[in-house]
């Protein structure tokens, strides 16, 4: 599993960028799934030099590939309140997908999984339902609809 | 419109992905036929046929690191763009495909 029901926070407090991946870093670390915090957030701020991951459509999918992540993972936050992710662009965010692919032992089957909720994440009704729920428990049913 | 594309990006893992349904799903509401090709994390998917290359209209290359295959659109009407661009603003990318 990619998502697991440990990984979904919903209407956070958090209004920074670094804030929000600090609290979904310590849900990936309690679930297991990154050995080394740092290297894994040095991969992720690397990724976010290159370009921003806030899109639009009040997204954003800050990555990081890194031999920190022991088990490749998506960790998602909905926040209670949108916030400008950075200073490069004026793009507001409320839903973030946080994901980590480790560099060895990467499986397909993963990749696959991953790159089919960054295409689901373009669907307006997708992110419209993920947004309206309060409850963890449909929030990740929702998202492991997406997993099959 | 036939349009065919490439998208790709440096970590091939999430905006390559994003970039080829926004494009589809825009193309799509426009009435155009758009086939894209992604080359990422995964390889090469969806890899454009040598028909419809031949039949498409315009290219569009979303891509932010290199990619193969290019020779193959020799002679044909190139849009290049960044990956962001086609995830943020895939009416625009349309928009220029019209003034080509």
């Amino acid at each position: 599993m990619v998502i697991t029901k440990d990984l979904v926070c919903l209407n956070r407090p958090e209004r920074t960028k670094e804030a929000i991946l600090d609290a979904l870093c310590a849900k990936a670390v309690e679930a297991g799934r990154i050995a080394d915090v740092q290297g894994y957030r040095e991969a992720v701020a690397k990724r976010e030099e290159e370009f921003s991951t806030a899109l639009g459509y009040l997204v954003a999918l800050p990555h990081g590939q890194s031999d920190a992540v022991t088990t490749p993972f998506v960790a998602v936050a909905t926040t209670s309140e949108a916030f400008r992710w950075d200073d490069r662009s004026e793009n507001l965010v409320r839903l973030v997908f946080m994901i980590g692919v480790p560099l060895k032992n990467r499986e397909n089957t993963h990749l696959r999984i991953l790159a089919n909720i960054s295409r689901k994440l373009m669907e307006d009704e997708f992110r419209e339902k993920l947004l309206s729920l309060n409850d963890t428990e449909e929030a990740f049913a929702l998202l492991s609809s997406i997993e099959a | 419109m036939k349009i065919v594309g490439v998208t790709a990006c440096p970590t091939g893992i999430a905006h390559t992905y994003m970039a080829q349904a926004s494009l589809m799903k825009k193309g799509k509401e426009l009435g155009h036929n758009v086939l894209i090709e992604t080359q990422g994390s995964m390889g090469i998917e969806s890899e454009l046929k040598k028909k419809d290359i031949q039949e498409a209209d315009v290219v569009i290359l979303a891509v932010g690191c290199a990619v193969e295959g290019l020779e193959r659109f020799n002679g044909k009407k190139i849009l290049k763009i960044e990956v962001g661009e086609a995830i943020s603003h895939p009416q625009e990318v349309f928009d220029k495909i019209a003034s080509l």
